[in-house]
């Protein structure tokens, strides 16, 4: 079975006494580390701080947690090396842009823009460590893999699977 | 249980071997793109097209 990275909609979902981490747990004593792009770090830290400087403090103390927790080597965090981040930005300079509705229809425009580019750097850095990417919102990844695989015709082609609820993110 | 901890050691080290050779193949087909960087005549400046 292919690796595959967690992307930031499935990490996310990480939680203390959740079935994600016990899951997580699970592959990693099968000698199956789950993969964590660094980019998605940024984007849960993102989330959580905005969301206590705004007087959650639930979510304060829920990035405490995951911060000591993306410390502890429980999960491998990945990042792009030079050939998946120049990738990403020719697929950045590619139509289309952001999908418009689906689950993020929330965001304004320009949250939009830096989380399609954040996607992108997602997608690439799976393709740049030999995995497939697994996310909640396949539809949205869909566009991004077709354009990396369009670019790179003659590489292994990037996968995108479902989240564990699905039966993907690593094998059962 | 000892044979059985050595197969999933093998199987593990078999499973990043493939995730490294599909993470070198990928790295390749980038670069097979890469044009020589001989005689590519006179460039503009690459900040330019950095906004």
């Amino acid at each position: 079975m292919t690796a595959v990275v967690w992307d930031t909609t499935i990490a996310s979902r990480l939680r203390p006494g959740s079935v994600l981490l016990d899951r997580l747990d699970l592959l990693s004593s099968r000698d199956e580390p789950v993969r964590v792009a660094a980019v998605s770090l940024l984007e849960i830290s993102y989330g959580l701080r905005k969301a206590a400087d705004a007087g959650r403090a639930d979510f304060g103390r829920l990035h405490d947690w995951f911060r000591a927790f993306a410390s502890s080597g429980r999960f491998s965090v990945v990042a792009m090396g030079a050939e998946a981040a120049l990738l990403a930005g020719e697929v950045r300079a590619m139509p289309p842009v952001p999908p418009v509705g689906g689950a993020r229809r929330t965001r304004s425009k320009a949250e939009a823009r830096v989380v399609w580019s954040h996607d992108i750097s997602i997608a690439c850095t799976a393709w740049g460590t030999g995995c497939d990417i697994a996310t909640v919102d396949v539809a949205h990844f869909a566009e991004i893999v077709r354009s990396i695989n369009a670019l790179v015709g003659q590489a292994p082609p990037l996968g995108v699977t479902g989240a564990p609820e699905d039966g993907a993110a690593g094998p059962a | 249980m000892l044979a059985q901890l050595v197969v999933r050691g093998l199987d593990a080290v078999e499973r990043e071997r493939a995730v490294e050779r599909t993470a070198r193949a990928r790295a390749d087909a980038y670069r097979e793109r890469s044009v020589d960087n001989d005689d590519l005549g006179a460039l503009p400046p690459l900040e330019e097209a950095i906004d």
